[in-house]
């Protein structure tokens, strides 16, 4: 399907297979974060609030956390490839420049960039997958869908972040970033049921597409098959499309004139 | 025979002369501040959120929504107090940390190794320890501000209640951001590229900010790893910090307070000498 | 669009095109043709025009009319075909400093669609040519100006481009890099290759291009081989003298009967004629007493500030 719309996507994905065989220490570390977060807020805290309810039992609160933290683990291996990485080649290295004097369009070059920043997510989300299974915190072997799920979080991630990049006139800009994402990680049904908030505030959270992605991959790791997962799969295809498609259009604005 | 007699107080006097000519000048590095307050005074928007914003929002994720699940059972860690009451002053020295070490990180590499301003500064009479000097007192400076800011919040919302306790942890996270800043520019001063940082906050900072005590009592964590908490700057932060917003007595607080200078002065004599090696080069 | 069989060796055709950005026109309906296996030169003045014309020849800069032919296609509608066939220089740096060198070969023979190991071969090949071989495995960053240049021409020539286009190859580099740059572009073109270049140095045009557009105001002012515009626009020498304590009170008679023109600058006198020597004797003869002077063949430099205007003072 790629090849057909979008040919040379994989020129522009090899380039980054490049870089990164240099700076795999940048992805490996990346890895970690997802992992303190367990131990020291799934574990350490966890010690402290027990068993929560899930889906009609009482479940350990680490075991709650870690699906929601595998989630998030994709959404920012693909979020901060697409911001800071895209960025950088966009606006300061001139790279994009140099491959659109090529046969690579700038169609290729979106799908290219999302591809990768997604390949991130999905490493992150394979990773902490492991250490969720060594910590026995998977209660279903439907968990071992969820890095097949994470792909509709990194698409949406990426694209979104793809598109917001094309808007960011300089690197301070980037703290406006970091206003959306870091709430956006904490108060995203990470740390606790959505129940817990009051109702209005409840909607909103609810349509955070971090809320959709984890319950997506919570509902995939306690076996927990429902009729939402269908909504939230297809909010995040929503998101990635119109995120790919304003990236692409300001591309073209910014590259092509 | 005598002569080199007479040679050897001279030469005692000019490796005085070269000490004093390494050491920072009483005065000379507040210029440095001066510059780097002109250059915040024209980027302060964008580092808003990062010094100010996120602690509050860390807070309210983490404290107040932690603190439902916590419930009735915070009494078991906290003494008593709510559960955001108990994590508040440790998030307060925590940001400390954060922002000190990330103003020390990016904007320090920059400034030795792509726009290069520290070449032109140590052209002026300035020298290499006025400018780290600077550099340090300019990050604290800034954490002090941010700091009075979520002190402030805290009152206001009476999550503190205690005046004296909140300048006590402001004070506590001027000592946590010169522990952190003077190392991190130390470090920051021998690189070519930001990719060192990856190690530091992703493998350090990170952890630290889970394992110092903040979320949980150092007492739970297994015994190794307690000893290796004690050895970092934040758990000693966390612990003062929270003694003064709760008002808990603290044994041999003057250590706590010691560790945390004692972090702060080798970082920054360890600064100095890096910075200087690698401009005189 | 038909090419008519009195030019079927043109490989880019040009009628009329025009380029605005809003209100301001970079290009104002321009004519031109780039034959098979020539060196075809754009000379002007920084904002000419050169630069965006460019541009729309490798297809990244959608042109707003007129028609434009590269191979007999239009490059708004077969863009990434065309692009396969063109290098492309640019004037700032473009190299792909997160890559090592011979890796910037690589992943750009992978854009082009290349397989692997025709790409590696070329990449070797090229490497060897523009004498970047023991530099292969290392950063970019740390290359000098001329040889971050050579890259660049290297990079664009992986997949063999029928025409290479450079925007000011020369422009920051030491007269020593100049040189080499020169003799590889040389090399080029006897292989066979087009070649396409802008430039706001008038040896250079004269040392390279077989033809050449001179640019100003987004038009195109004059056009031919270096030569010809030289006996069109100039005279076959030129004569400088140097007043240090200005040109104002000399009475422009005077100047008129020395040559077949002049030009009156602050402190000098640029007068063109046939015998630079002869007019200087005349000079002296009407009682005129430059501080020194000298005599030297008209140059496309001549050329340019005839046509252009004389606006260096500014």
């Amino acid at each position: 399907m790629i090849a057909s719309f979008a040919p040379r996507a994989f020129s522009v994905f090899e380039r980054n297979v490049f870089v990164y065989r240099r700076q795999w220490l940048m992805i490996v570390t990346g890895f970690f974060e997802p992992l303190f977060f367990l131990l020291g807020i799934g574990y350490g805290v966890g010690g402290v609030i027990g068993t929560i309810p899930y889906a009609g039992s009482d479940v350990p609160y680490a075991a709650f956390v870690a699906p929601a933290l595998l989630a998030s683990a994709a959404m920012n291996g693909a979020i901060f490839d697409s911001t800071f990485n895209i960025f950088y080649k966009l606006k300061y290295a001139k790279v994009y420049d140099a491959i659109l004097s090529t046969p690579v369009g700038v169609g290729d070059l979106a799908v290219g960039e999302l591809l990768w920043s997604n390949l991130r997510g999905v490493i992150y989300a394979t990773a902490f997958l492991v250490v969720m299974l060594a910590f026995g915190l998977v209660h279903s072997p439907l968990a071992l869908l969820a890095p097949l799920a994470v792909i509709f979080i990194g698409f949406s991630f990426g694209a979104a972040g793809f598109a917001i990049t094309t808007h960011l006139r300089s690197w301070k800009d980037f703290d406006f970033l970091f206003i959306l994402l870091t709430p956006l990680f904490l108060f995203s049904a990470t740390f606790y049921p959505v129940e817990i908030y009051p109702g209005a505030l409840r909607a909103i959270v609810e349509l955070s597409p971090l809320t959709r992605g984890t319950h997506l991959v919570r509902s995939l790791c306690f076996g927990n098959l429902n009729l939402l997962m269908l909504v939230d799969v297809a909010y995040l295809s929503a998101i990635s499309l119109i995120g790919y498609r304003h990236a692409v259009r300001r591309l073209g604005a910014l590259l092509l004139k | 025979m005598s002569a080199a007699q007479s040679a050897a107080p001279a030469r005692s006097l000019s490796r005085l002369a070269a000490i004093r000519e390494a050491a920072p000048h009483p005065t000379r590095w507040r210029h440095v501040v001066g510059y780097m307050l002109a250059v915040y005074r024209r980027e302060w928007q964008g580092s808003v959120f990062s010094a100010f914003i996120e602690p509050l929002i860390v807070l309210a994720g983490l404290g107040i929504g932690l603190g439902v699940l916590v419930g009735d059972k915070a009494a078991a860690i906290t003494g008593g107090v709510s559960y955001v009451a108990y994590i508040a002053p440790a998030l307060m020295a925590s940001s400390a940390m954060n922002l000190g070490a990330g103003e020390a990180a990016w904007p320090i590499l920059a400034r030795v190794a792509w726009v290069r301003i520290y070449h032109a500064i140590i052209a002026t009479p300035l020298n290499a320890a006025d400018v780290m000097v600077g550099a340090i007192a300019f990050i604290v400076g800034k954490v002090a501000f941010a700091a009075t800011f979520f002190a402030a919040v805290l009152l206001i919302t009476g999550i503190t209640t205690s005046p004296g306790g909140a300048v006590g942890m402001i004070a506590v996270s001027i000592l946590t951001a010169f522990a952190f800043a003077a190392p991190i520019v130390a470090f920051s001063v021998t690189q070519k590229t930001d990719q060192g940082f990856a190690f530091i906050f992703r493998l350090i900072i990170t952890p630290l900010a889970f394992f110092s005590g903040t979320y949980f009592p150092i007492e739970n964590l297994p015994g190794p790893a307690q000893l290796l908490s004690w050895c970092t700057p934040l758990a000693h932060a966390v612990a003062l910090s929270r003694s003064f917003a709760l008002g808990t007595p603290l044994t041999l607080g003057w250590l706590h307070i010691l560790a945390l200078l004692l972090w702060g002065l080798c970082g920054t004599v360890a600064a100095i000498y890096l910075f200087r090696r690698r401009m005189l080069k | 669009m038909t090419n008519s069989a009195a030019e079927p060796t043109a490989l880019i055709r040009a009628r009329g095109l025009t380029k605005a950005f809003g209100a301001r026109t970079a290009v104002a309906g321009i004519d031109f043709d780039v034959r098979d296996g020539e060196f075809f030169g754009f000379l002007g003045p920084n904002g000419a025009g050169k630069t965006t014309t460019m541009r729309m020849i490798a297809g990244v800069s959608p042109r707003t009319s007129g028609t434009l032919e590269i191979f007999g296609e239009d490059p708004d509608l077969h863009g990434s075909a065309i692009r396969g066939r063109i290098g492309v220089v640019h004037q700032q740096e473009t190299l792909d400093m997160e890559l090592s060198v011979r890796e910037n070969l690589l992943v750009f023979g992978r854009f082009f669609g290349m397989d692997r190991a025709s790409i590696a071969s070329r990449a070797d090949e090229l490497l060897e040519l523009f004498q970047l071989s023991d530099r292969a495995k290392d950063q970019v960053e740390p290359l000098s100006g001329g040889m971050k240049r050579r890259l660049s021409i290297a990079r664009s020539l992986i997949a063999t481009p029928r025409i290479l286009m450079l925007d000011e190859p020369t422009t920051g580099l030491d007269p020593q890099a100049r040189h080499l740059l020169w003799d590889a572009l040389q090399r080029l073109k006897r292989g066979g290759t087009t070649i396409v270049l802008t430039t706001h140095y008038m040896d250079e045009a004269e040392q390279l291009c077989d033809r050449l557009v001179v640019m100003d105001q987004a038009k195109i002012v004059a056009e031919g081989s270096p030569r010809q515009l030289i006996s069109e626009h100039a005279s076959r020498e030129v004569l400088e003298l140097r007043f240090p304590n200005g040109t104002d009170s000399i009475d422009a008679a005077i100047l008129d009967g020395i040559g077949d023109r002049y030009e009156r600058l602050a402190e000098r006198v640029i007068i063109g004629c046939e015998n630079g020597e002869a007019a200087h004797a005349r000079a002296l003869a009407h009682g005129l007493n430059p501080e020194s002077w000298l005599v030297r063949r008209s140059s496309l430099e001549d050329v340019f500030l005839r046509l252009t205007g004389r606006s260096l003072d500014e």
